[in-house]
């Protein structure tokens, strides 16, 4: 019984050391992952605060490479403040789904490339010019 | 991220349906099917920060959603746990037994941490509801545990708004080093109680 024990306890020990040694892995990852965000200078004081200021401003048509495919249009048009129907005339987008459809989905029902799609919506919000009233 | 991804997919779904996805998707997370419900919350987080969801109503969506996956976990085990341990003959492992104990022992240190952990948190629900715990009990710790987890996530996309996809990797590492912190605390636990119990036995004897 007593040894049934220890070799208990050995084994726990064992799983200890091991989880120990991915704890440290883990934390090396941490750190690298950290140092690739103050690279890309994502995470500094001032950019945090930038960041968390003008998060309900809408994002500059130089800041279009964030487009994604599975974004809707709605949602594209919010981000960026562009008005409803601008996407829709710029891409000759006809689906009477139009805001309210993922870019990929569209991308599909039109047999397009989805990623070929989303560089030209990215295009599209790159080039807007808003007007000044 | 690619689109087809099953994190592409469900976020095309939330900014479709909102919050009724919000709730679908954290839901079946909380069951126990594998949806990367942490890099969903931070972007749902990210998209109230911009103004295009409300923070408290996707809150409130995520816990719910969380909180009745993990009930119907805990009333599936409560109600046929038992049957399906000794169908598989499973009642008679020393480690199930071992784990069912550890969990009535310290019922709301497990359920409360292992939210936090997302991974070890089905588990704990099982075997919550195997080994009795009570249901307020359960309730109670569940729901405060998926607060600080769902709240805490939705707070990182919140302050770090479009570059969410960014910090995921960190929220990530950051989830699996709470999950080893947490197994290496219950380890440790059942060791001591092993040496305690060992040395209790040994002034017995003498």
């Amino acid at each position: 019984m007593e040894t049934l024990k220890r070799n208990k306890g050995n084994y726990i020990k064992a799983a200890l050391a091991v989880l120990a040694a991915v704890l440290i892995v883990l934390f090396i990852l941490l750190f690298r992952q950290y140092s690739d965000l103050r690279r890309e200078r994502l995470l500094n004081e001032q950019a945090v605060w930038l960041s968390f200021a003008s998060r309900r401003a809408p994002l500059p048509p130089t800041e279009a490479a964030i487009i994604q495919p599975w974004m809707t249009f709605d949602y594209v048009n919010r981000v960026f403040a562009l008005p409803r129907a601008y996407l829709q005339t710029a891409l000759n987008v006809a689906d009477p789904r139009y805001p309210q459809i993922p870019l990929y989905r569209y991308a599909e029902s039109q047999h397009l490339d989805p990623w070929a799609f989303t560089d030209e919506v990215r295009n599209s919000v790159k080039i807007y010019q808003p007007t000044i009233q | 991220m690619a689109y087809g991804s099953v994190i592409g997919v469900l976020l095309s779904y939330v900014l479709l349906y909102k919050y009724f996805a919000i709730f679908g998707a954290i839901f079946l997370a909380g069951i126990i099917v594998p949806i990367p419900a942490s890099e969903l919350l931070m972007a749902v987080g990210a998209f109230a920060g911009q103004g295009y969801m409300n923070f408290w109503l996707a809150l409130a969506a995520g816990l719910a959603g969380n909180v009745l996956g993990d009930l119907v976990d805990f009333f599936l085990a409560r109600r046929y746990g038992t049957a399906v341990l000794r169908k598989f003959r499973l009642d008679k492992r020393k480690f199930i037994g071992a784990l069912e104990a550890e969990v009535r022992r310290d019922a709301p240190f497990m359920i409360f941490s292992t939210r936090i952990a997302g991974a070890l948190g089905p588990a704990v629900n099982v075997f919550s509801g195997i080994s009795g715990v009570s249901f307020k009990k359960f309730l109670f710790y569940d729901a405060t545990g998926n607060l600080v987890d769902i709240g805490g996530l939705l707070l990182i996309g919140y302050a770090v708004g479009s570059y969410w996809e960014s910090f995921s990797d960190v929220v990530g590492i950051i989830v699996a080093i709470t999950v080893v912190a947490i197994v290496m605390f219950i380890l440790w636990r059942i060791s001591r109680r092993i040496i305690r119990r060992g040395s209790a036995a040994g002034d017995e004897a003498a």
